[in-house]
């Protein structure tokens, strides 16, 4: 019974740290400064988007053109989304618009950029080749 | 005891009749129905916002 009281305790504690641990590992990549980092997430996306792995999407994020790619593509992929949902987030709330409708504009000037011979995925469509 | 039964036979067909309803969001056009002005505002900060974050875009 005692047994089982000190280890609930350790739990409780240990689920304490774990609390105050999340959040601070959170603003460690907040304040960790990701402009080398997204450079080379950049460089990956591009080689992945000339590959036709990667693509634009009509929500403004980047996806995967047959579904999946390999673990670096995924993981460049996944910090550009990020850095992305934070940017229509932002331009959501300077605008007045709802950060879905941020991301569908920033997808719209996006495509127009698109090189030929890259994918697309328009929402509601499927992935195009430009 | 027949109350009961009645009730019970009552409420059985309005469960069945219970309308299901699908509320099916389209996550299409959401940009295509905001107004002329609220475009061109998002539209200029989404260009601004492009050219400030290469690494992104």
């Amino acid at each position: 019974m005692v047994d089982t009281v000190r280890t609930r305790k350790i739990a409780g504690t240990l689920a304490a740290f774990a609390f105050l641990a999340a959040p601070a590992a959170g603003l460690m990549i907040v304040s960790t400064p990701a402009l080398a980092q997204s450079a080379s997430a950049k460089a990956a996306v591009d080689a992945a988007k000339a590959q036709g792995i990667v693509g634009e999407q009509g929500d403004g994020l980047l996806g995967f053109v047959s579904g999946s790619a390999d673990a670096a593509t995924t993981a460049a992929v996944a910090e550009i989304n990020t850095g992305r949902r934070k940017v229509f987030a932002s331009t959501a709330a300077k605008s007045g618009v709802t950060p879905d409708a941020a991301g569908e504009a920033t997808a719209q000037a996006l495509f127009a950029k698109i090189p030929a011979g890259q994918y697309y995925k328009p929402l509601g469509g499927s992935w195009t080749r430009k | 005891m027949l109350g009961v039964l009645l009730l019970a036979g009552l409420a059985a067909p309005l469960g069945a009749c219970t309308p299901t309803i699908k509320v099916e969001v389209a996550p299409i056009n959401i940009y295509a129905k905001l107004d002329a002005d609220v475009r061109v505002r998002l539209d200029k900060e989404v260009q601004s916002v492009i050219s400030q974050n290469p690494n992104l875009f």
